[in-house]
């Protein structure tokens, strides 16, 4: 199956979903290979898949972990440049509780592999400062992550570069 | 230039949506052309690089002549289904919206036409009951029951069909 990814010269329209993994004031990332910045995990939404399957599939393939009752806490219409792209996301992030086999502890906590690339993942203080700090992308989740809503929250995010 | 957010392959195509609930005394207004066998709420798709609301605002001053102020979405629909031996992949942000005061309302004809690539669009106020909306076939059918009775909260559902 292909991912939910359309390019067209510099333009890129995606969609994607991410865990929203907290646990004792801490945030999960993910850093792919030495990337200078970190994401939520997460990945690709595939033709024919919904945001819900592919967030099932994602925990699985990149921690290993199958998750009960995700939780939609934002879908965002996210507008913004990476790797010289001009990103159109539609961001479905999921509140997702901490899999059990996912150690608590300081530096990277696990290591995985998706497409030939290394993942590490490491836990980060859910601050807006600390979240910055490790260039937590997209910027829209820099403030989003210590008070969760109750049902979901849609919104449209603009950087101000894009 | 922009393109609508429509990416098709042979066989497959992912869409995205952008549509508006308006109801008033009782009815909804939808929409639909002729040939097509079933009827739809009124809005269409965003451009790359345009939000959703944008989309829909240009939508309704492109089709209706009409100004739409709308808020966060309603429902949010990740829906798959089959149209014309074809796979779709759709997803929809419904957005509830008073009427715009240009949109006039008159019931049993259409209270608007517009035509669009030699297609002539046909709006319609559509009784807000089950056995009309049945009637009519406004799609998609999963969401008749929250088209009647707003969800209390915003909604997320994913379904074939």
């Amino acid at each position: 199956m292909s991912n939910l990814t359309f390019d067209e010269g510099i333009e890129r329209v995606n969609v994607r979903c991410a865990g929203i993994i907290r646990h004792e004031d801490h945030v999960l990332v993910v850093r792919e290979d030495d990337d200078d910045f970190v994401c939520l995990p997460g990945g690709r939404v595939q033709r024919g898949e919904s945001s819900l399957d592919a967030i099932h599939r994602e925990m699985d393939e990149e921690l290993n972990a199958r998750i009960e009752a995700p939780q939609l806490r934002y879908m965002l219409e996210n507008f913004f440049w990476r790797y010289g792209k001009r990103f159109h996301e539609f961001g479905f992030y999921y509140e997702i509780e901490k899999p059990v086999h996912v150690p608590f502890e300081k530096g990277v906590c696990m290591t995985g592999e998706d497409d030939g690339k290394t993942l590490s993942f490491e836990w980060v203080h859910n601050s807006p400062d600390a979240l910055v700090e490790i260039n937590l992308h997209p910027f829209a989740m820099r403030s989003r992550l210590v008070e969760l809503p109750q049902a979901f929250v849609h919104e449209c995010v603009i950087d101000p570069d894009y | 230039m922009a393109v609508d957010l429509s990416f098709s392959t042979s066989k497959e195509h992912f869409n995205v949506r952008s549509a508006a609930i308006i109801r008033q005394h009782d009815h909804i207004l939808c929409t639909s052309f002729e040939g097509l066998g079933f009827w739809f709420l009124p809005g269409g798709r965003p451009k790359r690089g345009e939000t959703s609301v944008e989309g829909l605002k240009r939508e309704f001053r492109e089709e209706l002549n009409a100004k739409i102020e709308v808020d966060a979405p309603h429902i949010i629909a990740e829906s798959f289904f089959d149209l014309h031996d074809e796979r779709y992949h759709e997803l929809a942000l419904y957005y509830v919206a008073e009427c715009p005061p240009e949109v006039r309302f008159v019931t049993d004809q259409d209270c608007h036409t517009h035509e669009e690539e030699g297609r002539i669009y046909r709006y319609r106020w559509i009784e807000l009951n089950g056995p009309t909306l049945k009637q009519f076939d406004l799609q998609p059918r999963a969401l008749h029951a929250h088209f009647i009775d707003l969800p209390p909260l915003p909604l997320h559902i994913v379904f074939e069909g």
